[in-house]
């Protein structure tokens, strides 16, 4: 990882036409080495655009887009939990390359020792060369209209698009995969096919009439209706037992060298399935302008969604603007300012983001698995969710009061905007207990309120003949409360980074906090020797340890939330309420929030002659992160792990010359703590600035040890550029020339440890936000670019 | 002629939002191709039947009855231990010792997928019913609806049988989720979901067929259950309603005044069982059951003892990890997840051939070479790697000195073995154990039952003096404590009798202390092994440890080729024996002998059920991710 990797990209349009027809054909086409080893992007793109204007009162038009591209490499995590984390394999595989061993030497002993549960620790680079994963995608998207004037300023527009996404992903797992060691160590071959086709198709009758009998009244009303059907169909197979030594392309392009399907080496039943989505609208919009002073829009529309029930399929949606042009009104006299509004939104939007038919309790047949009679494994029907009639749309409801400000002759211009948005009957796949059989279910949880201001404010500050300099700055203020969580005061969240369903929650919804509120325990540094009290301890077996050290009464023990035996250099949390134990019903609490206080940016060009320069910086304030790869690097779980160098101001079991000075001890069903005294034990540790790592998961649970202040300046993008005089190209038949370099993600001023601030792992999940876990570090990129104009 | 024309245009657009409206209601319920509701599944018996194997499909996999439930829940006790590694990152190893806390990741999932199990099975039960063919249909399909009914009532009792019995009292819904109003149900008590799966396993066992009548309703014989099953299962709950259990209000153990009554079902339905022995009875042979049998994935034994099992076949989430990590290791590869205590050895006598089956003290090298273990490398053996057939496997680690293959094997997972739930043996043992505990003192019928199962444990006739079974209540209770542990070692079985008897705590708190006798003997001496309380002892010639050997010697190269007919050591179990080093073609192990230093006797001794704390540890703790989930599954359990 962390290798340098090349990028280009070649764009080559084509714009022409005359007054009745006019075309743009552009070719695009990248491609980028990824930073770890075996990952790259190509892509190649194609569009084109037509559109005909008969002398009639018809109009017709047709684009077209189509995308290739295939991507490689298993990247360094994705959404599943911790096992499928493959950024553990950069940072914790030994970082010495020992006498004798090449960068890419396989160590059989440590892969031995692995656990079985995803958790192992190769050499990345092997590693990085048995996983092949090649993904192409082919998109293509047809869109086409026609148009007819019906009468004057009445005018029909029908549209239809059909898009066509296809995705074929092709996976090889080589001996030292976790997947083929499940299958006799043979290589696993895994192909999937998804294909989603999506037909729209639009009817719009629309009328508009700029100045109503000549009058200043300006209307244009619209109705029209829409049909949308998206189908996903897909098929996988998944095939084991190739023969050893195989390369990738050779078992893609030979599946007939699987090894045959028999009762102790058996090749699964290949899988298909298809699932149709709909949606129906109905709409009508209404603008209306008095004089361009006083301006009203209102829309309402009717959608209706195959997503939900029978009693909730449809959702009416009206949305309205009214603004007024203070500037335009002849009372309004300035002479600095140009253009001045004030402008005021209600609408309300719905979302129907779930699965489909999450509405009804229904069956499957499983991919695979079965039940075995007599040996043989029988097909089976199992319910696959619990239905949820109740289901129908989330809606949005946003309230905006703007005002824009334009001055100076345009040299600067203010935007402002204050905003109330609420969401109510927010849909969530809640986690339900699993008491039911089931561990989600697709619900309409809550409701949730964002407050806030946004100011966005440009300058031409300096505008001569050879030097320009212009800036842009924006800030946004958010503050957003859940208000509702239906019967619920308190949901508890686990963000799944270490594991789906197995592991405490680490997230937080809470009436009147606000969402992606990270909850846990407090840390409170560890156990020191005042902790203990001491009594002489001797025993041949352990010489050297003269001092059994036993936690004192009145000091909050840990034992219920960690199964570490509690010891000198333990971690400590907070006793919350008091009751001299830290245990999950009481002693968790709120320790961080993942929202910011305000972000923005600031972009600024200066122009000299030829010359131009862009800096793009940006900033976010006030929000926290989960740093989970801290959690993880930072232990001692696995077998033979590296650790992040905070460990190593961690409380000491081994003294200089390699002397075990404490450990635990097991006499008649007891653990007892022993160790050498504690002079000794102090003397070591006396600049320890952290608990001793875990060789369980204990150190995983959700902490304010994780929470890290996510705060950060970046300068995000630089570009240099100059322009060719134009009197040097018109002899060579070019009209414009102009060679540029950028910088992007070129520094950054961040609090924060890990590798980005601003990663968040669990997108899946918008309650889980700010999670960082094995994301992929953002590169930093120079681009060196020519434009050419013929 | 203009109003005309208006309302035609009127009539026209009334049809035409008549057609897009129902056009509209149309597209907007695209049919489901590849899902199904609850209608299209319980429209014939074929795919009912699917759905019934889905609800048995809880009981396997890694969270089933495939390895946490099987193999990590039931240890330890005064049998068996599992992992030798105190304190641990292994999961599964922490809640063995009993050093479970709530986030453990170990018991979620299985938790989880018992009630999946339960889920499946009462739509079976809710929708079976109702389908028309139910009473309606051919007298086949009548037949095999009513049994499936029955099926899924067994399977319901099973999964909450197992919540119960490892969590205490826990919600419990008898309906599909879908009819249900509230899913955040409180914990429900243990004595009412038991009473209420003791009336449906009556329901059930009217439903169900005897096992040689499944063909008559065009079923095949296969592991599905029978009214045998249902029946045998009602007398497993109902001695565990009326036995003790941890009482998470009291925080203590208890049991009902009335527990003689639940005593009578148990000891009536073990009657009607072993009245029909043409259904279920003892297979002759106590190895060949396991060896024939059950490792050679064939669960119809002719006896109809495997009354009811989880039964595995290679797939994902419906097979096994038994014998893998547990077992003993051969070329190399596996076992050692699974200690026999050697307090437990010597409870067998040595013409009990119980004992060989059980404890298995050498690993297998080179295919046929059986190289002695020390007495703290014992494992467990039912089920054994190296006994594995039809498909059998063939292991190696690939290294020169265990085994002359190429690495084959070496990470296997899954072997399809099954697992055993209730054998006819159990039906014998509690009737016996019912009869005395009503009776205040065995009848004769409880003493022949007792006496069946030891014989068949001896091969069906004894060559050493028989055993004197107990007349007296006590004594004869006591003669069962033992006989039990010595029959059904490595079955899951233990650690849950004794918490029934109320006799985990006692269990555990002398067999360490009989465990530090060993590990504390030396060449020169062997302290004296305080005796069991709360169960017979052992052989005379074994409760002595001044005549057990020190070190046991096996040859290098035995000249044997049949694997399975020997045993390695020179020297007997039962006597003590030289303290000399082994002659150049032998092999010498520790046995009786603790050794000095920080020995591995000391450790596994250490290690045994190390956070045992009684009022808490018989009991799990409910898992914090469904309590972080529904939070009224509260209390916690006492302790946790």
């Amino acid at each position: 990882m962390g290798a340098n990797a090349l990028q280009s990209s070649h764009n080559v349009s084509v714009t022409g036409g005359n007054q009745q027809t006019t075309y743009n054909l552009s070719l695009t086409a990248v491609k980028q080495e990824g930073i770890l080893i075996n990952s790259s992007l190509d892509r190649k793109n194609l569009n084109f655009r037509l559109d005909h204007k008969t002398t009639g009162r018809f109009r017709f038009g047709f684009n077209t887009r189509y995308t290739n591209q295939l991507i490689l490499g298993a990247g360094t995590s994705d959404a599943g939990g911790a096992g499928s984390n493959r950024l553990r394999q950069y940072t914790r595989y030994k970082p010495v390359i020992l006498p004798g061993e090449e960068e890419d030497t396989y160590d059989p002993t440590l892969d031995l020792n692995n656990a079985g549960n995803g958790f192992n620790i190769l050499n990345p680079i092997l590693l990085a060369n048995a996983e092949v994963r090649k993904r192409y995608i082919n998109q293509l998207n047809l869109n086409g209209y026609f148009s007819v004037e019906l009468v004057k300023k009445l005018t029909f527009r029908s549209q239809v698009a059909y898009n066509v996404t296809s995705t074929e992903n092709r996976s090889f797992d080589d001996t030292l995969t976790n997947n083929a060691k499940s299958y006799n160590k043979q290589p696993v071959v895994s192909l999937g096919n998804n294909q989603s086709i999506q037909i729209v198709n639009s009817n719009v009758l629309s009328y508009v009439n700029p100045s109503l009998r000549g009058s200043v009244h300006s209307l244009s009303v619209l109705v029209g209706q829409e049909i949308q059907k998206t189908t996903n169909t897909a098929n996988s197979q998944t095939i084991r037992y190739f023969p050893l030594g195989i390369t990738a392309d050779r078992a893609f392009n030979n599946l007939q060298l699987a090894a045959a399907s028999t009762t102790a080496y058996p090749q699964l039943q290949p899988v298909s399935s298809q699932v149709p989505v709909t949606l129906a609208s109905f709409f009508s919009t209404m603008d209306y302008n008095y004089d361009h002073r006083y301006y009203a829009k209102i829309t309402v529309r009717a959608d209706g969604s195959s997503l939900f029930g029978e009693e909730n399929k449809w959702g009416y949606f009206p949305s309205g603007i009214v603004s007024w042009r203070i500037s335009g009104e002849p009372f309004f006299e300035s002479k600095w300012v140009d253009d001045l509004r004030a402008r005021f939104s209600y609408g309300i939007a719905g979302n129907n983001r779930i699965t489909p038919f999450s509405y009804r309790t229904q069956y499957v047949s499983p991919s695979s698995g079965g039940y075995g009679l007599n040996g043989v494994l029988n097909g089976v029907y199992n319910p696959s969710n619990l239905g949820n009639e109740k289901l129908k749309w989330e809606s949005q409801i946003a309230r905006n009061l703007g005002f824009d400000l334009a001055a100076f002759h345009d040299r600067i211009s203010l935007t402002a905007d204050l905003y109330y948005n609420s969401s109510e009957n927010l849909l969530l796949n809640q986690a339900i207990p699993s008491s039911t059989g089931y561990i989600t279910q697709f619900q309409n949880i809550g409701a949730t309120s964002n407050k806030g201001i946004e100011l966005q404010l440009s300058a031409d500050i300096i505008r001569k003949q050879d030097i320009n300099y212009s800036a842009s700055f924006n800030i946004s203020f958010n503050k957003n409360r859940i208000t509702s969580l239906g019967g619920n005061n308190i949901i508890l969240r686990n963000s799944g980074w270490f594991s789906g369903s197995n592991f405490p929650a680490d997230y937080i919804l809470k009436v009147g906090e606000e969402v992606g509120t990270m909850y846990g325990y407090i840390n409170d540094g560890f156990y020191t020797l005042d902790d203990f009290t001491t009594a002489p301890y001797s025993d041949p077996l352990n010489p050297g340890l003269t001092t059994q050290y036993t936690l004192k009464k009145n000091v909050a023990s840990n034992a219920k939330i960690l199964a570490d035996p509690l010891q000198p250099g333990s971690p400590k949390f907070k006793d919350l309420n008091g009751d001299n134990v830290v245990d999950a019903d009481n002693d968790r609490a709120i320790i961080g929030r993942s929202q910011p206080k305000f972000y923005g940016g600031l972009n600024q060009t200066l122009r000299y002659k030829n010359f131009d320069l862009n800096v793009f910086v940006n900033f976010v304030y006030g929000n926290q992160v989960f740093n989970a790869n801290k959690l993880e690097y930072g232990s001692a779980y696995g077998s033979e792990v590296n650790l992040l160098t905070s460990a190593n101001g961690r409380w000491k079991m081994v003294d200089d010359k390699g002397r075990l000075i404490q450990r635990t001890v097991s006499s008649g069903g007891n653990t007892i703590i022993v160790g050498a005294d504690s002079s000794t034990l102090s003397g070591i540790n006396r600049g320890a600035s952290l608990w001793f790592p875990s060789s369980s998961v204990n150190g995983f649970y959700s902490q304010s040890y994780a929470v890290e202040n996510g705060s950060y300046i970046r300068i995000n993008n630089v570009t240099l550029g100059y322009n060719f005089p134009k009197s040097l190209l018109s002899r060579i038949g070019i009209s414009s020339l102009r060679a540029y370099i950028t910088a992007n993600n070129l520094a950054t001023i961040t609090g924060y440890t890990g590798y980005d601030p601003d990663a968040n792992t669990r997108r899946s999940d918008p309650t889980t936000s700010g999670v960082d876990y094995a994301a992929y570090p953002r590169a930093r990129t120079y681009v060196v670019g020519l434009n050419v104009n013929f | 002629m203009h109003a005309i024309k208006n309302k035609q245009a009127h009539i026209c657009i009334l049809v035409l939002l008549v057609i897009v409206l129902g056009a509209c209601k149309k597209f907007l319920e695209p049919e489901a191709v590849s899902s199904f509701d609850t209608e299209y599944i319980f429209d014939n018996t074929q795919n009912a039947r699917k759905a019934l194997l889905g609800a048995y499909m809880a009981m396997a996999g890694d969270y089933g009855y495939g390895i946490r439930i099987s193999g990590y829940w039931p240890y330890d006790s005064d049998e068996m231990l599992k992992g030798t590694n105190p304190p641990t990152s292994d999961e599964g190893q922490l809640l063995a010792k009993y050093l479970g806390i709530p986030s453990n990741l170990q018991i979620t999932n299985p938790f989880n997928q018992m009630y999946q199990g339960i889920e499946r099975a009462n739509q079976c039960i809710y929708n079976i019913p109702k389908m028309l063919q139910y009473n309606g249909g051919t007298s086949i399909e009548q037949a095999q609806l009513k049994r499936m009914h029955g099926e899924a009532l067994v399977l319901r009792a099973q999964y909450y049988y197992e919540l119960c019995r490892n969590f205490g009292d826990v919600p419990a819904q008898w309906s599909p989720s879908q009819y249900e109003t509230d899913l955040y149900k409180p914990r429900t008590s243990l004595d009412t979901i038991y009473d209420h799966l003791l009336n449906d396993l009556q329901q059930a066992e009217e439903m169900l067929p005897w096992r040689t009548d499944v063909p008559n309703i065009g079923d095949q014989p296969d592991q599905r259950f029978t009214k045998g099953t249902a029946k045998a299962l009602r007398a497993k709950i109902a001695l565990t309603r009326g036995g003790y259990s941890l009482s998470v209000s009291s925080q203590t153990m208890t049991r009902p005044s009335d527990y003689l009554n639940y005593y009578k079902i148990a000891r009536d339905e073990c009657a009607s069982i072993i009245a029909n022995p043409a259904q279920h009875t003892l297979f002759p042979s106590y190895k060949g059951l396991f060896k024939d049998y059950l490792l050679a994935h064939n669960l119809n034994d002719p006896s109809g003892e495997f009354m009811m099992v989880a039964s595995m076949a290679f797939g994902s989430g419906a097979d096994s990890k038994l014998g893998i990590q547990t077992g003993t290791r051969v070329n190399g590869v596996g076992g050692g997840g699974i200690n026999i205590l050697p307090t437990y050895f010597y409870m067998f006598d040595s013409t009990d051939l119980r004992r060989d089956v059980t404890c298995v003290p050498y690993e297998i090298t080179f295919d046929t070479i059986k190289t002695g273990h020390a007495m703290n490398a014992v494992y467990d053996g039912k089920f054994r790697k190296e006994w594995v057939s039809n498909p059998g496997y063939v292991f190696s680690a690939g290294n020169a000195s265990t085994s002359s293959r190429p690495a084959i094997n070496n990470s296997l997972q899954n072997m399809q073995l099954s697992w055993p739930l209730i054998r006819f043996a159990d039906v014998l043992l509690w009737f016996a154990e019912a009869d005395n505990e009503i009776n205040n003192g065995p009848t004769a019928a409880a003493i022949d039952a007792v006496r069946k199962v030891n014989l068949r444990g001896h091969g069906g006739s004894y060559t050493e003096d028989a055993p004197v079974i107990p007349t007296d209540k006590t004594g004869f209770f006591k003669f069962l404590v033992k006989e039990r542990m010595l029959e059904f070692g490595n079955e899951g079985v233990r650690k849950y009798d004794l918490i029934r008897w109320n006799l985990l705590a006692t269990a555990i708190t002398e067999t360490r202390a009989r465990l530090q006798a060993w590990a504390s003997s030396t060449v020169d001496n062997h302290p004296a092994l305080p005796a069991y309380s709360y169960m017979e002892n052992g052989p005379v010639y074994a409760r002595d440890p001044s005549q057990l050997p020190s070190y046991l010697y096996f040859l290098k190269k035995p000249p044997h080729s049949d694997i399975d007919g020997f045993n390695p050591f020179l020297n007997s179990f039962y006597k003590p024996g030289p303290i000399e080093a082994a002659p150049t073609d032998q092999t010498r192990v520790n046995w009786w002998l603790g050794g000095s230093g920080v020995s591995s006797s000391q450790t596994l001794t250490n290690a045994f059920a190390q956070g045992f704390t009684p009022n808490k540890s018989e009991l799990m703790p409910l898992p914090q991710t469904q309590r972080d989930v529904n939070p009224n599954l509260s209390p916690q359990n006492p302790g946790y």
